[in-house]
């Protein structure tokens, strides 16, 4: 290996001339390179360029950062168990209409009692309304 | 061709900065780097052709991104780093559109040159050119940098972002391969 090593030292070209280059190559060279750039840099940008660069990848940014917010805030409405979309805008719908109509706290409560003694009587059969609730004077008369 | 000796990398930096002088700094640029740019990548890719391709791959590459050069590695490293991309890119290009193999290629180059009458001549550096065409890619760049260019493991590590001890083994294999490839058809 030492040997190989040796003739490989010996048999390395001096300089750059193991290769043949055509005549005046190197002189030519740096003027056609910066034809070259001033070509590339003069040339109408196409459109699919155009679409391809900064426009493009704004756009990109913009959905992807989009599509992070909304599956962010669907994450958080699992965990917290907060109302789905329709409830919120039922709860909104609500609200608003106690506004405008000026019903105050207290009719409110009332409100709901009321519709907790509606919901009691719904539950009492009719046989059984009619048989408490009947005057038995007004009942004679009528006989 | 006197004119690039006059400057120092820093000194075409700043004229490459300056819109005023940019061209003629890169002009001056150019010259100072295309010979090692040139013979770099004519080691790696087949003919005059293709180096010359990739030689003005290199510098449109090194036009565009100069501005973000920083003074940390040299710019002679930089230039070279970006040939030896260039060249990996010219050779896969190549190969995906040719399909042909590395013993083809080596082939051809010997009997190209020994039949060539722009060769120097040497018959013994035709077999080695073709031993050398025979190595894969990175091994090939590898034997290149350390053999003809000469260059310090550390910098060959800089450049190719590869452990010094790696690229020393990488050489050993190499030398070991064309010694082998060479032993049949050497008296030696």
């Amino acid at each position: 290996m030492e040997d190989f090593d040796k003739f490989l030292n010996d048999i390395k070209p001096s300089g750059k001339e193991e290769f043949s280059v055509p005549d005046g190559y190197f002189e030519k060279l740096p003027h056609r390179v910066m034809d070259r750039i001033h070509a590339e840099e003069e040339a109408p940008v196409s459109i699919w360029k155009w679409l391809a660069g900064p426009v493009l990848k704004l756009g990109l940014g913009a959905l992807a950062l989009m599509a992070v917010t909304v599956y962010i805030i669907n994450q958080d409405e699992l965990k917290s168990g907060a109302l789905s979309l329709e409830d919120y805008s039922n709860v909104t719908y609500s609200i608003e209409e106690l506004q405008m109509a000026g019903i105050d706290e207290d009719e409110v409560i009332s409100a709901l009692l009321y519709e907790d003694i509606e919901t009691e009587y719904q539950e009492i059969s009719d046989d059984e309304y009619i048989l408490d609730n009947i005057d038995m004077d007004l009942l004679l008369q009528e006989l | 061709m006197g004119q690039t000796e006059e400057y120092t990398d820093d000194e075409l930096l700043e004229k490459f900065a300056d819109e005023r002088t940019k061209s003629y700094a890169f002009n001056l640029l150019v010259q100072k780097f295309q010979k090692q740019v040139y013979f770099q990548s004519r080691r790696m890719v087949k003919d005059h052709e293709d180096a010359d391709d990739v030689v003005q791959e290199v510098f449109i590459k090194v036009w565009k991104n100069l501005h973000k050069f920083r003074a940390d590695a040299q710019l002679s490293t930089w230039i070279y780093r970006i040939a030896v991309n260039e060249c990996l890119k010219f050779i896969k290009k190549k190969k995906s559109k040719t399909h042909v193999s590395f013993d083809d290629v080596a082939y051809q180059m010997e009997s190209e040159r020994t039949t060539s009458h722009d060769y120097s001549g040497k018959e013994i550096q035709q077999l080695l050119q073709a031993a050398i065409a025979t190595l894969p890619d990175k091994q090939k760049l590898v034997f290149n940098m350390k053999y003809f260019d000469e260059m310090k493991y550390e910098e060959m590590s800089e450049i190719l972002g590869t452990s010094v001890g790696a690229l020393k083994a990488s050489y050993h294999l190499a030398v070991k391969k064309i010694q082998s490839n060479l032993k049949g058809k050497l008296n030696h």
